[in-house]
């Protein structure tokens, strides 16, 4: 299996394979982001092809400055966050939840695994953190969601953020205190 | 105050990490949506040679535009559901509100969008509208 850069570099040279190679394998993880971003299943959908085609006419000006997935993931966010900047501002992201199942948790349940009381739970308490997730600023949701549930460490975070450690580290912190906070009132 | 302790020792944080933990399936069929997106973005809806030079412009673009046409020239009633370009033909799928008159809706919105059309690309593209759904007032 060919490895990023050298399918990047491919399919800058118009290789359509080496291009669905790369959809293929990083189409998962950048839908995930999309989703935990915006919340919704339909936007997550619009930001990932849109960060397909920016990603797709940007391919001959990679730098190699950064991982090819940490690229994507830059590409990704970005799409995200223009989403939601564009989205008419008729419901805060502060304003208490609707009746009835979000649409990311709908989006996010359709993968829980009906199992043993226990599960049933934990699951619940997972509902209520990407719940809380979604309520934050997005200053602060965006590093959390890179770094807590994506797992990128702060140095990827910072570069797909453009924003140096230090400031990336103060900012999660604020976000981690603020997710307790919201996860006690429950 | 009480000193402020690390959010990642308290005991909730583990719902945090079980969270992380949870597989988000990808939407079936995304990874081809993906690449006939980006196929769109690639193919050449309009040539048009000038004496300046060419004008070319992307099926996807013409998607955008017809699609933020659509969407802003609406009649009421009319909510636009997809736009395509296919065979070189702007394709506007559209739900009508139960009531309303629906080939003069079609008709008014595809006269609205092939003259907004034409008027930003500045030439003349064919538009079809079709109403593919009802939806109650």
């Amino acid at each position: 299996m060919s490895d990023d850069v050298t399918l990047v570099e491919r399919a800058a040279d118009g290789d359509e394979a080496a291009f669905g190679a790369l959809v293929r394998r990083h189409t998962p993880r950048m839908y995930r982001v999309a989703l935990r971003i915006t919340g919704s299943a339909a936007e997550a959908e619009d930001v990932v092809q849109e960060a397909w085609l920016a990603a797709w006419r940007s391919l001959g000006g990679f730098r190699h400055e950064s991982a090819v997935s940490t690229w994507l993931y830059r590409v990704v966010t970005n799409g995200a966050l223009a989403i939601l900047r564009r989205r008419k501002p008729t419901i805060s992201l502060d304003a208490p939840e609707p009746a009835g199942r979000s649409t990311l948790d709908s989006a996010l349940l359709a993968a829980a695994d009906p199992g043993p009381e226990g599960r049933v739970v934990r699951a619940e308490e997972v509902d209520a953190v990407l719940r809380a997730i979604g309520r934050l600023e997005l200053s602060q949701r965006v590093p959390l969601v890179l770094r807590e549930l994506e797992g990128l460490s702060y140095e990827e975070v910072a570069d797909v953020l453009d924003v140096n450690v230090g400031a990336l580290r103060s900012r999660l912190h604020r976000a981690r205190v603020a997710l307790l906070a919201e996860l006690r009132e429950r | 105050m009480a000193p402020e302790t690390d959010p990642e020792q308290d005991p909730h944080w583990d719902a945090v990490r079980a969270a992380a933990r949870r597989r988000v399936p990808t939407p079936p069929g995304l990874v081809e949506r993906v690449l006939r997106a980006v196929a769109r973005g690639r193919r050449t809806a309009l040539d048009v040679p000038g004496e300046a030079g060419r004008l070319r412009v992307t099926e996807q673009v013409v998607v955008r535009l017809a699609a933020a046409i659509a969407a802003a020239r609406a009649p009421a009633g009319v909510r636009i559901s997809a736009v395509a370009v296919e065979d070189d033909v702007v394709q506007v799928l559209v739900s009508v509100r139960f009531g309303v008159t629906a080939d003069e809706a079609a008709e008014s919105l595809r006269q609205e969008i092939t003259a907004e059309l034409s008027r930003q690309l500045g030439v003349a593209t064919a538009v079809n509208v079709h109403v593919v759904d009802v939806h109650p007032g």
